[in-house]
């Protein structure tokens, strides 16, 4: 997110990726774990209208610092050194520029191996590289994925190339986006002098539990006990939580008030946004005699104005 | 003797798909509950398939099965949960994104 705030992005929906591209990478991805369903729908078996044999109309290229279940649907598994993605994609735009380093190989990976995947990528009708969180969660971060974004800039100059990041958990594109139109931010926006700032590292949710900086936690379809270092997570066993979820979660247990919602896109129907920023409309299928997230969240917006408004009374 | 490297936690599809029975569900345990370690270092380090060892870094510790998995050496495996989450270092350098990928472990057998 903040290298696409610095850098920009070439990108394109999947239905494009499907229809049009011939050449698919993955970076730093799994999809096969991660996202079971891309490779049939949109990168790898789909059929599109210029790929009408579907797998066979695309060359698909895996790199990773290990051979992950993806590497057996991929036609070459480049194999790179852990936290050496900035150094390789780095070389790999020397040589789109006509550069040769001062190295036989570089993170692990021969020079010829990626002058040839810089072929590729100019050559390609369409090239597309999809990269995970490989790359983002990995030495160098947002870095990795600013020159990744810079070498998808650099490749729409020879061919029609696309860099779009594997986006993973359900729907955490919408919350992006939401944030994006409400306040201008994505994430990390702080409301606390009543207009919204924007810092990352500062207004960031695990920076803050580190710092022990909250006093109260409202957590919504969140489920930080499991998905956060714990050395964050634990400030939230110390102070009072009021946790929105479904289920019963790690999260649920240690809450202090627990309130039961329905299920968005089970229970309620919504909108979801898919990993290319396309709104999915959700109908309700099951029943749930729960109230929707909106309604606790009105109602205790409503009495915290009423107790602002008895407190100013005073 | 103890191996040093570098923790990747990632999501696997078992852990994704036991994840929403509940969080202390046998197979979600099962799912989660292993370290992955190169066939070479667990040789060097007297490691086999199966056999617990203690996994700690600077932020935490867990015990669990050592699993043989290909891997590069200096490189160690763990699937998206709570137990990794244990050892995961919370240093975000500016970002927002905590060291999923990028935290020092050190393995050594229990009795070590």
């Amino acid at each position: 997110m903040v290298a696409l705030q610095l850098g920009g992005a070439p990108a394109a929906t999947l239905g494009e990726v499907k229809n049009r591209a011939d050449l698919v990478i993955f970076w730093g991805s799994n999809p096969a774990e991660s996202h079971p369903r891309h490779f049939t729908r949109y990168s790898g078996a789909a059929k599109g209208r210029m790929n009408p044999k579907g797998r066979k109309d695309r060359y698909i290229v895996l790199v990773d610092i290990r051979p992950t279940p993806s590497a057996k649907y991929a036609d070459e598994f480049i194999q790179i050194k852990p936290g050496h993605d900035f150094e390789v994609l780095t070389v790999m735009r020397m040589l789109a520029s006509g550069k040769l380093p001062d190295a036989r190989s570089v993170g692990g990976v021969e020079v010829q191996t990626l002058e040839r995947l810089v072929s590729r990528c100019k050559d390609a009708r369409m090239g597309v590289l999809f990269f995970g969180q490989g790359i983002t969660e990995t030495r160098g971060k947002h870095q990795n994925s600013l020159v990744i974004y810079q070498f998808g800039k650099e490749m729409s100059l020879y061919s029609k190339f696309l860099t779009l990041p594997m986006r993973g958990h359900y729907n955490v594109v919408g919350s992006g986006n939401t944030m994006c139109w409400q306040t201008g931010y994505p994430f990390a926006v702080n409301f606390g002098r009543g207009y919204p700032q924007f810092n990352p590292g500062e207004f960031s949710v695990v920076d803050l539990l580190k710092r022990k900086e909250p006093d109260a936690a409202l957590i919504v379809a969140a489920e930080p006990m499991d998905h956060l270092p714990y050395e964050a997570a634990r400030h939230l066993e110390n102070i009072p939580t009021i946790v929105l979820d479904p289920r019963e979660t790690l999260t649920t247990r240690m809450a202090t008030v627990v309130i039961p919602v329905k299920h968005a896109g089970i229970s309620v129907e919504g909108t979801a946004y898919r990993m290319d920023h396309i709104p999915i409309k959700m109908r309700a299928v099951l029943d749930s005699p729960w109230p929707k997230d909106d309604e606790p969240l009105e109602r205790i917006i409503q009495r915290v104005k009423e107790l602002r408004k008895e407190k100013a009374a005073v | 003797m103890a191996l040093i490297g570098i923790l990747n936690t990632a999501r696997t599809l078992k852990q994704g798909a036991t994840m929403h029975i509940a969080k202390d569900a046998p197979e979600y345990l099962e799912a989660i509950s292993y370290v992955g370690v190169s066939a070479q270092e667990m040789e060097k380090a007297g490691i086999k398939d199966g056999d617990e060892v203690v996994v700690f870094s600077d932020h935490g510790k867990v015990t669990l099965q050592a699993r043989g998995m290909e891997l590069q050496p200096g490189s160690f495996f763990m699937p998206l949960s709570y137990l990794a989450n244990r050892l995961v270092s919370s240093e975000t350098h500016g970002t927002g994104v905590p060291g999923f990928k990028n935290t020092v472990v050190t393995i050594k057998k229990p009795n070590e």
